[in-house]
């Protein structure tokens, strides 16, 4: 009996803990400014830090498009919106890979972690994502 | 008082730098059981890089030359986005593991990069190049990122 109710209680946390539904949260649609940071060696390369302006339109917001992936790319791919533990997630997958956004409340945006998985190989990519609204609407449609 | 950032280098052997380590100067790599080891290295890194059109893994390669005594400014590995707030605090090269120790310091976080390479059959190096930020506001959480390395030994230096 005991051991029953902890499973409901688990199942109860489960659910409050994980939402994968049609209408969760993402990001607000607007122009954001966003910084890419991947752990390099290469001297030369400018590229540990990469920022870029991503203008996130009411239509993306309202279908869940993934807001860090390029949309060239996001359009051959298949995106679910979830939230967990409060994070913004965007599950995105791309023929026999895996993207993985999360962000978190940072201050006046976000912060986060873009991870890429290969289903075919071990090894996991991942990224620091740190996004701030400039304050400018995207009036891209 | 401002925020500090300390970025560190250090292989998983290492465990996690203490005050202690930061402080430890710097007297060059350090060599136990096979000296050999120290010579021409190529360090291949592929991390997940986002361009106009794609994300997707990108390998990037540096070439290195690791001698006993040599000077911090003489292993260029960092990114030079990090360049210039970083020293070299100690440099290992073992038969069982390759290992470095950077501290960096910057304004408003507090990074750790952090590397730990072991030998292959192939006698290459693999493992993995993590980077943690701490950012102060978002409550004190953590973000990690990594990415995968591949050392090989090389001709020449």
């Amino acid at each position: 009996m005991g051991m029953l109710t902890s499973v409901r209680a688990l199942g109860v946390a489960a659910s409050v803990l994980v939402c994968t539904c049609a209408h969760a949260d993402g990001l607000p649609a607007g122009t954001w400014d966003i910084t890419w940071l991947e752990p390099r060696l290469t001297p030369a390369s400018k590229a540990f830090k990469t920022q870029f302006v991503r203008c996130y339109a009411p239509a993306e917001e309202a279908k869940g498009v993934n807001p860090m992936m390029p949309r060239e790319q996001a359009a051959k791919c298949k995106t679910t919106l979830s939230t967990i533990g409060g994070d913004i997630v965007y599950d995105t997958e791309c023929g026999d890979v895996d993207h993985r956004l999360r962000l978190s409340e940072c201050g006046t945006g976000y912060c986060g972690t873009y991870r890429y998985s290969a289903r075919k190989q071990k090894a996991i990519l991942e990224t620091i994502v740190i996004v701030r609204p400039t304050g400018a609407k995207c009036e891209r449609s | 008082m401002g925020h500090r950032i300390a970025a560190v280098m250090v292989a998983a052997s290492l465990g996690i730098a203490t005050a202690a380590q930061a402080q430890k100067p710097y007297t060059g790599p350090e060599a136990e059981g096979d000296a050999a080891l120290f010579g021409s290295w190529t360090f291949e890194v592929t991390s997940l890089a986002r361009t106009d059109t794609v994300i997707g893994p990108v390998t990037n390669s540096v070439s290195v030359c690791l001698k006993l005594g040599a000077k911090p400014g003489d292993i260029p590995l960092m990114a030079q986005a990090l360049q210039g707030r970083c020293v070299m605090q100690r440099l290992e090269v073992k038969p069982d593991y390759l290992s470095m120790l950077m501290l960096c310091e910057d304004f408003d976080r507090r990074t750790n990069l952090s590397m730990h390479l072991e030998p292959r059959k192939d006698g290459s190096y693999t493992g993995s190049l993590d980077y943690t930020l701490t950012t102060d506001d978002a409550g004190g959480e953590t973000f990690s990122s990594a990415s995968q390395v591949v050392a090989r030994r090389t001709a020449g230096c």
